[in-house]
């Protein structure tokens, strides 16, 4: 009876323990917001070029503070006309020939609102367009870069 | 009482150890002269560009070589002169500071003392190619400070067996820059040789010279050379109708 009882004592012991331990080593992220943004100027740079189908193009820029890195694909044309395909934007940095894209990306089509956003430390960036197998015939694009200006 | 407390904290330990902070190291420490080598390769077109980003989480300098043309899709070198440039990547190219005209060597044409940051490094036709090429560049950095041989030339032996259309090959490291010459010793018939860099992920050799060579008629490369991992190529030209053996020696700081 006694040893039944402590080992259901001993039981509820361990996990609860275990339940404190391990909500103290919840992973958390990495904090997404810089502790300071950026408040002061803002540069914007125009981005534009063609896309072949499947093809992907990439713009390197610098922001010289932390800050938000907005990113607006203004128009993208196919045969003359605005297309209703959609393709890959994604903010990333320069690395070997390509732009190397994590997660900040987004399947958009055009329009005037920002499609990507993201906060930054301060450093070196490159915006991508990629597409992901929409597009029908080249097409050509713009994409607005805003970031901290010098 | 004081038990269960005991069982409490040791269960507690136990899982905070395992889940303790992963004590990964994100870079290594030492920035030896083999520190970080990357290979950047690629086809370039008459009057084409191209380049390539890298990130250094170190200060230091940053070696660049421009070790190998070829003919595309073959192994046959091609000797010519291209802009090598090392910069920043800005809009959609590499913004250069530093541009060298350069044909391939196993010695570095552009060194550069770098902050930490990301850099590019650019290669472009000066108006000289009549054709596409394969290329390759390989980057180090950060690399020490080059430095007088110290010590006496090391001679290497590579003695070893050819098949008939085969190829044998082997890597041989360079700790120090200075002289080196590679030298076909024995053979009894004429061969191929190359020699170059190691193709990064793989065994292959791009090669920065390639001849065919007949033993005993002196060294078949020599020059300077940077410290370095560097390969050395040895192929059937035709000229064997049954497997033989060669040697050769390698001499190098």
């Amino acid at each position: 009876m006694y040893a039944g009882l402590m080992g259901r004592l001993l039981l509820g012991i361990c996990v609860l323990a275990l339940s404190v331990a391990s909500a103290s080593c919840d992973e958390t992220d990495p904090p997404s917001t810089p502790s300071a943004i950026w408040t002061g100027a803002i540069t914007v740079e125009s981005f534009s070029g063609t896309l072949p189908v499947g093809g992907t193009r990439f713009y390197s820029f610098v922001s010289p503070h932390q800050g938000v890195i907005d990113l607006t694909l203004l128009t993208l044309i196919e045969n003359g006309a605005t297309s209703a395909n959609t393709v890959n934007l994604g903010l990333g940095v320069p690395s070997g020939t390509t732009c190397a894209v994590g997660s900040n990306t987004l399947t958009t089509g055009p329009g005037s609102t920002r499609q990507v956003s993201v906060a930054i430390p301060a450093g070196t960036y490159c915006a991508r367009v990629q597409d992901v197998g929409n597009l029908t015939s080249t097409a050509t694009f713009s994409v607005n870069i805003s970031h901290p200006a010098q | 009482m004081r038990r269960l407390a005991t069982v409490f904290i040791a269960v507690l330990a136990v899982v905070s150890i395992a889940c303790g902070d992963d004590a990964i190291p994100t870079e290594p420490t030492d920035v030896g002269p083999f520190s970080r080598t990357e290979v950047f390769t690629g086809t370039l077109a008459p009057g084409g560009t191209s380049f390539y980003s890298i990130a250094s989480g170190n200060a230091g300098s940053v070696a660049i070589t421009f070790a190998s043309a070829r003919v595309v899709n073959t192994s046959t070198t091609l000797s010519p002169t291209l802009t090598i440039g090392f910069g920043v990547p800005r809009g959609i190219d590499c913004q250069t500071s530093q541009t060298v005209q350069a044909s391939p060597s196993l010695q570095a044409q552009v060194r550069v003392s770098i902050e930490p940051g990301i850099y590019c490094i650019r290669i472009a036709d000066s108006g000289g190619l009549s054709q596409s090429i394969d290329f390759a560049v390989r980057m180090t950095f950060p690399v020490e400070p080059i430095t007088t041989p110290a010590t006496s030339p090391q001679t290497e032996p590579f003695n070893s067996l050819l098949a008939v259309g085969g190829s044998s090959a082997r890597t041989f490291v360079v700790p120090q820059a200075g002289g080196y010459s590679i030298t076909l010793t024995g053979a009894p018939a004429p061969v191929g040789m190359s020699v170059g860099i190691p193709e990064f992920g793989t065994t292959g050799c791009l090669p920065m010279s390639s001849l065919t060579a007949t033993a005993n008629t002196g060294a078949q490369f020599s020059g300077s050379i940077d410290p370095g991992t560097y390969c050395l190529r040895v192929f059937d030209v035709g000229g064997i109708a049954a497997p033989i053996s060669f040697t050769i020696n390698i001499v190098h700081p």
